[in-house]
């Protein structure tokens, strides 16, 4: 063709060029740094009072207390969960775990008028002039016990810095562990009559599990909190509140089956001392068989190795 | 340009001429070679060693000769072309004394060389050659993996058995070794195929999965060598670095009095001789 | 055909400029941080980037207990004439300091740069008109100043080591006087970032989080730092590593892992690296603490139904005339975001305090587990006794013939972010990977095999791991658990050296003695 060796100057220079584009070696990979001092410059502070989930209502006395109570029903008709663990049929220990009887599911308890037991109602934070107790918790120290291969109670509300002793009345040992979102995490092992002290540091912004490594279906439910407004539903769904300020709650309501909390500002107005306020709560049960199924992605590897 | 053929043939083997003369100043010669400060200067640390670079300086002369007999008949007859340009070319049907010639030549000078080096090949490659002091006393199991080089040593005092014994010491990274003293190392892979490479010691073994293979070597020179791994094994095989440190006797057994101790630091023993060391 | 032949040409030009192309590292954020509805995520990740930066922008946060490498010097000569400056003679080594007339000692107190590339790294005034920071206001936030002048490039005298010219990347104006001192701030952070992308990267990621580009093809997968969770360390579970237990981790690597041994690093490489891995792991946490106090009011789906039900109160109150405007979804949603970024000042001053109290030095090192009692000899009797032990704790995961097929693999573990169970039988970690008992017949012990190491694993457990924790378990008497953890530990030793009738190393003797046969351990 014509042209031919301007054509083959330009293809040289071409591959040339792109050649070159590699010189000057890797990515310039020298960080700056910039310094952000330990503490902050004293600067006219934020407001100290816990930033609350009430606002004085207008209109009422300011001091005094109210209750809150009622019942969390369960809308619909929610299937029947199958046992954990069938009876004879333990992974480990068979012949003390689901020796004589089914372990049963205890994570979707439904009384027989429709009432959602272990339900979480509670408070993010203390609420202004709240008290310091309600006058409601049980006298002696609160116990977490490992028996017939559950945990007792499944479900409990703690203050933080308050002794939980875990015991375990099994013949064989048990482990409990606890990942709290925010605290320290507690682990111990136990043999049979040995006894633990779980506290938590701190509050958490929804209820931990515990669990047992021996024993992995077992499971039970504890929110630490630094102020006494949290309780959880009997096995009929009720639940009472006493002693809440005058103002506008927000409360958090939170169930087991659900992922994400069931109602995270239940809004309830104390206007007056002495007033009770009472609520059914609904829940629908659509909302407590979906746990969210594999919302974090499970790396299978191979298991040959 | 009449004589560009000839010039561009004839510039390119001078151009290999010149980067051998400046290649140890480059780097690019034996490790050490042009730099007065590193530790071998382009020495081998080991006699085999030296055995091994006279071997490479005789195939180097011998085909530098070649080279440039060959390239210097090229070069004429590619002048004389270009000079005589125009001139009738002589029609050859070939020469049968000139084929012969230069079979039997080459063949010849290949034939010397490989029989030149067959006794530096068994002195490094045939165990029962191997020195009575090297085998007797295997120094240490190197089992290469992705992408590091783990070492297990025998409890001092003991042999290297095939067997993992209870008390082996194990280490990575780090071999040590005596020196002035020959020593054995059994070579094993844990995955893939890797190369047991010291270019200062000039030992080369590849390491082959499910086979133990023995290497012997004598360094003369107390120092650290790099080890590193000459066959491509995947992502990391770069950077398989370790070191090879070899030191007097007398160290390499304090070296191993160490290393028990502190593989069986129970996390007290040192606090009761009022070490501050933790753990 | 002119037009194919320049088409072509143009395209292999293209692609060979692809090399230009030099794409930044970045950070990447956690799932949770990405589900937060925008405006409150967006406001967390501005904090996160302000208090931690990015790769190539990297704050060094004073708070947080690491070494970021300081040099201390001063200004020896400015040019007087200038109005400003982008250069000045310094000398390193603080004269505050008193000579101790050690030299080692002197020189750990006030090193010097020597040699090293000093280009981004940040200096802060110690004296002088711009002491405290700088008078150039880059990034106030809240309150804070944030050192923003940054070195150039260090030129040290031929002969002297401590002296030499220091140039800056702004300009200062009016100049420093003669006499102010300075700190250099960052050496270490600059360095094992540099170290890091070079050695660590392709398989912890660039934020640490186990996902680089050769993660995928590796089991186990490689570490994620960011839940500040580490497995072999020689604290307790509840504490965080040591700076020695990750320089075991990194000099020695994991083997029956792709973790190598980095044993050739320099003892400066290596000092910057492990507080980089610290950096990193900080930033994690405080990423992760951050959101777990917004997630479960912010994340989008809840944030939207409160948005409902609080329109819903805002409409009742408009309606009893406590609320003065009629709200709007979007009004209401404002309300919300706000109420979240108000208080995530306090929460971030929380989370950080704590952070930074959990890495404490002092208290790592109190923290350390040391056995209360000397290893028992190994000796037969040791062992069996050991052997009770074994049976009675470990064998129900870790098999009666110790390769790690115990009845455990065969339970179904429970996930505990899902709650929900895993779909296959077996063991998993807080990582969320399947994990398997150790074979202990294979005497490959990950966190390193001496007496003391082991003793750690059972005694405390690995975090992150069902491996529990037995302190306490075999007896109430601290000393007695800790000689009785020592029986177990040597029994655990002799465990690969167990005959156990029919089995592959007996087949060895009969078919001659080759490396198949003959396990190697490591």
């Amino acid at each position: 063709m014509k042209h031919s060796k301007l054509y083959s100057l330009l293809v040289m220079s071409a591959l040339l060029l792109g050649f070159a584009s590699g010189c000057g070696g890797g990515a310039s990979d020298v960080p700056t740094i910039t310094v952000k001092p330990a503490e902050k410059e004293a600067a006219p502070s934020a407001d100290d009072t816990p930033v609350g989930d009430d606002t004085p209502s207008n209109g009422g006395s300011k001091d005094g207390f109210g209750t809150f109570e009622g019942r969390v029903v369960i809308q619909g008709t929610a299937s029947p969960r199958p046992a954990l663990v069938l009876k004879g049929k333990a992974a480990r220990d068979p012949a003390v775990c689901a020796a004589t009887a089914n372990i049963p599911d205890e994570s979707l308890l439904v009384s027989e008028d429709d009432g959602l037991a272990n339900v979480f109602i509670y408070l993010k934070k203390a609420p202004k002039n709240g008290k310091d107790s309600l006058g409601i918790e049980a006298e002696q120290a609160l116990e977490l016990d490992q028996k017939g291969c559950i945990f007792k109670p499944h479900a409990m509300v703690v203050r933080t810095g308050e002794v939980i002793i875990v015991r375990n009345s099994d013949p064989k040992p048990h482990n409990i562990k606890t990942k709290p979102a925010l605290g320290q995490p507690f682990e111990a092992t136990l043999n049979q009559g040995q006894t633990g002290e779980l506290v938590f540091d701190r509050s958490e912004p929804v209820p931990v599990g515990a669990e047992c490594n021996y024993h992995t279906w077992m499971r039970a439910y504890q929110l630490p909190l630094d102020h006494p407004y949290g309780v959880v539903t009997k096995a009929d769904g009720s639940f009472t509140i006493p002693n809440l300020p005058v103002g506008t709650h927000q409360f958090v309501i939170w169930h087991e089956r659900s992922t994400r909390p069931l109602f995270t500002r239940f809004t309830v107005k104390i206007k007056s001392d002495g007033e009770v306020v009472e609520e059914t709560i609904e829940v629908e049960a659509a909302k407590l068989t979906d746990v969210g199924g594999a919302r974090t992605k499970t790396i299978k590897l191979s298991l040959n190795r | 340009m009449r004589y560009f053929w000839a010039a561009f043939f004839m510039f390119w083997p001078i151009v290999a001429i010149v980067f051998f003369a400046i290649s140890p100043a480059m780097n690019w010669w034996f490790p050490g070679a042009g730099d007065p400060d590193s530790l071998t200067k382009g020495q081998s640390m080991t006699p085999l060693g030296v055995d091994i670079d006279n071997l490479f300086y005789l195939i180097l002369i011998i085909t530098s000769v070649v080279f440039v007999l060959t390239h210097i008949a090229l070069g004429y007859v590619l002048f004389r072309g270009a000079r005589d340009e125009g001139k009738k070319a002589l029609f050859s049907h070939g020469s049968h004394a000139l084929e012969v010639m230069w079979t039997i030549v080459p063949t010849g000078i290949l034939i010397f060389i490989s029989l030149y080096q067959l006794d530096v090949w068994r002195k490094f490659r045939v165990i029962s050659s191997f020195p009575e002091a090297a085998v007797e006393a295997p120094v240490a199991e190197v089992t290469a993996r992705q992408f590091e080089w783990r070492i297990r040593y025998p409890a001092p005092g003991k042999k290297l058995q095939l067997k993992p014994q209870p008390d082996d010491l194990y280490t990575v990274n780090d071999l040590h070794v005596p020196t002035n003293r020959p020593v054995m190392i059994q070579l094993r892979s844990e995955d893939v195929q890797h190369s047991f490479f010291a270019p200062h010691l000039r030992v080369k073994q590849d390491a082959v999965p499910g086979q133990v293979i023995p290497i012997w070597f004598e360094v003369t020179q107390a120092g650290h060598y790099p080890l590193t791994c000459a066959e491509l094994c995947g992502w990391g095989h770069y950077k398989m670095k370790a070191r090879i440190v070899a030191e007097p006797q007398s160290q390499f057994g304090k070296y191993l009095h160490d290393l028990q101790h502190e593989q069986n630091d129970d996390g007290v023993q040192d606090k009761k001789s009022d070490d501050a060391e933790d753990e | 055909m002119r037009v194919l032949q320049l088409l072509i040409l143009t395209l292999v030009f293209a692609a060979c400029l692809l090399g230009c192309n030099r794409p930044e590292s970045t950070f990447v954020y956690n799932t949770k941080t990405e589900e937060l509805t925008r405006d409150v995520g967006s406001v967390v990740k501005e904090r996160l980037d302000g208090d931690f930066g990015s790769p190539k922008n990297s704050v060094a946060w004073l708070r947080m207990p690491i070494d970021y490498g300081t040099f201390k010097g001063e200004v020896v000569e400015v040019d007087k004439d200038a109005s400003s400056v982008y250069q000045f003679r310094v000398a390193f080594g603080s004269n505050d300091d008193k000579e101790t007339g050690d030299e080692e000692e002197d020189a750990e107190t006030s090193p010097t740069p020597g040699e090293m590339n000093l280009a981004g790294l940040a200096i802060i005034w110690k004296s002088g008109d711009y002491e405290g920071g700088s008078q150039i206001d880059g990034g106030k936030r809240d309150g804070e100043k944030m050192a923003t002048l940054q070195v150039a490039a260090w030129s040290k005298d031929e002969e002297n080591d401590e002296e030499g010219v220091l140039s800056l990347r702004q300009k200062m104006d009016p100049p420093p006087s003669v006499g102010d001192t300075f700190e250099i701030v960052g050496h270490k952070l600059s360095f094992g970032r540099q170290l890091y992308a070079a050695h660590c990267q392709h398989c912890h990621g660039t934020s640490g989080d186990g996902a680089g580009p050769t993660a995928e093809y590796l089991n186990p997968r490689p570490r994620d730092y960011r839940p500040g969770k580490f497995k072999f360390q020689s604290t307790l579970k509840t504490n965080r590593p040591t700076d020695g237990d990750l320089q075991r981790i990194i000099t020695k690597g994991i083997p029956g892992t792709y973790m190598p041994s980095f044993l050739l690093l320099e003892d400066d490489e290596l000092d910057s690296i492990i507080q980089y891995v610290k950096w990193l792991s900080m930033r994690g946490e405080y990423e992760i603490k951050l959101v777990s106090q917004l997630y479960f009011d912010y994340e989008q789906v809840v944030f939207d139904e409160a948005v409902e039900s609080a329109l819903k109160d805002g409409l009742e109150e408009f309606e009893d005339g406590t609320r003065d405007e009629e709200p709007t979804k979007g009004s209401i949603r404002d309300e919300l975001v706000a109420t979240a970024n108000a208080d995530l000042p306090d929460i971030a001053e929380q989370e950080s305090n704590v952070l930074a109290d959990a890495w404490n030095k002092e208290k790592l090192e109190s923290a350390v587990v040391v056995p209360l009692v000397a290893r028992t000899p190994d000796t037969a009797e040791s062992r069996a006794r050991g052997r009770v032990l074994y049976v009675q704790n470990c064998s129900a995961c870790h098999g009666a013939t110790g390769r790690g097929d115990g009845e455990q693999v065969n339970a179904y573990m429970v996930n505990d972010q899902t709650r929900e169970k895993y779909p296959v039988p077996g063991l998993f970690d807080d990582w969320g990977q399947s994990i398997k008992p150790r074979n202990l017949t294979r005497g490959i012990y990950r966190g390193g095999r001496r007496p003391v190491d082991l003793f750690r694993r059972v005694f405390e457990g690995i975090n992150g791991t069902p491996m529990p924790p037995f302190k306490g378990k075999f007896n109430n008497d601290k000393k007695i658990n800790d000689a009785r953890t020592w029986d177990l530990v040597n029994y655990i030793y002799h465990i690969p050296f167990e005959t156990r009738g029919k089995s592959a190393g007996d087949s060895a003797t009969k078919h001659g003695r080759t490396a198949a046969s003959t396990p190697s351990t490591r």
